[in-house]
């Protein structure tokens, strides 16, 4: 596992939570130290738009408990500006859509819905986070 | 006459207001009015390769918005304004067709499609060599200046 990808699983806060089956919901707090604030940017820290997806990925690896190779991103809206601190919480849908199985991210902080975005993988190739 | 502090290839650093270990992209190669070409090197201990030299795949992604930074970063200081910060507003597509791997060097062709009020839609392609690594489309919002 990447650096980046350590100090995202690091930032988690309270446990893993499974509503339904599809359904999987994780909590975050990036610290002003986090790696993905430094450099972006310089004197205003703020959580890249890229970090956000790879944070909704690690929790459908970790769920799955195997890398997973993306295969795109759409329909991305990157709604506010995350600061460190922030208690973001994750929620990860899993939908079927014409036999395929797409992931729909959505991530909420106290003032609402900071960003959503779908995401999909190839076939899972079991090979261990 | 040309101004040889801005004369091609330029390293980004000037260019885009990311830093290490954020900065991914290495240097601009070719501009042109509404688009460019970025030099990505991937280096092994950068902080989105694995241990066995895989880079992460959602980082090119992020090389297409770096590029795109870059390239209006070059537009701003040749109109002699100081760089400017860009956010990502969302991203329509984005397909990964191969993996990379720290050694490679990639090019990264960012044009603009279309510009409205300060957001921008981008179209971007990673290569390395012929192959196409991921393409796609993004929005971002470039701040002005004040």
């Amino acid at each position: 596992m990447n650096k980046l990808k350590q100090e995202i699983v690091s930032s988690v806060i309270g446990k893993k939570t499974q509503g339904e089956t599809n359904i999987v919901t994780r909590r975050y707090c990036f610290k002003p130290n986090f790696i993905g604030f430094h450099g972006h940017f310089p004197g205003y820290p703020i959580l890249p738009a890229f970090v956000q997806i790879l944070t909704a990925i690690t929790i459908i690896e970790e769920h799955n408990k195997c890398r997973l190779e993306l295969t795109s991103v759409e329909k991305a809206k990157f709604h506010l500006p995350l600061h460190p601190d922030s208690e973001i919480e994750v929620t990860c849908t899993q939908l079927q859509v014409q036999d395929k199985s797409i992931y729909e991210a959505r991530l909420t902080v106290t003032e609402g819905l900071a960003s959503s975005f779908r995401f999909t993988f190839a076939e899972v190739r079991n090979t261990p986070c | 006459m040309v101004d040889w502090e801005m004369k091609l290839p330029l390293p980004v650093d000037n260019l885009i207001p990311h830093q290490k270990p954020m900065c991914l992209v290495n240097r601009l190669l070719e501009f042109k009015d509404q688009g460019g070409t970025v030099e990505a090197r991937v280096l092994p201990r950068q902080i989105l390769v694995d241990d066995d030299g895989c880079l992460e795949t959602l980082a090119v992604a992020e090389m297409i918005a770096q590029a795109y930074a870059a390239v209006k970063g070059y537009g701003d200081r040749l109109a002699g304004r100081p760089v400017r910060q860009g956010f990502w507003v969302g991203i329509r597509k984005i397909q990964f067709h191969q993996a990379v791997f720290a050694g490679d060097n990639l090019r990264i062709h960012v044009n603009t499609v279309g510009n409205i009020a300060g957001f921008a839609v981008v179209e971007g392609v990673v290569t390395r060599k012929s192959d196409i690594i991921a393409e796609g489309q993004i929005k971002l919002w470039v701040k002005e200046n004040e």
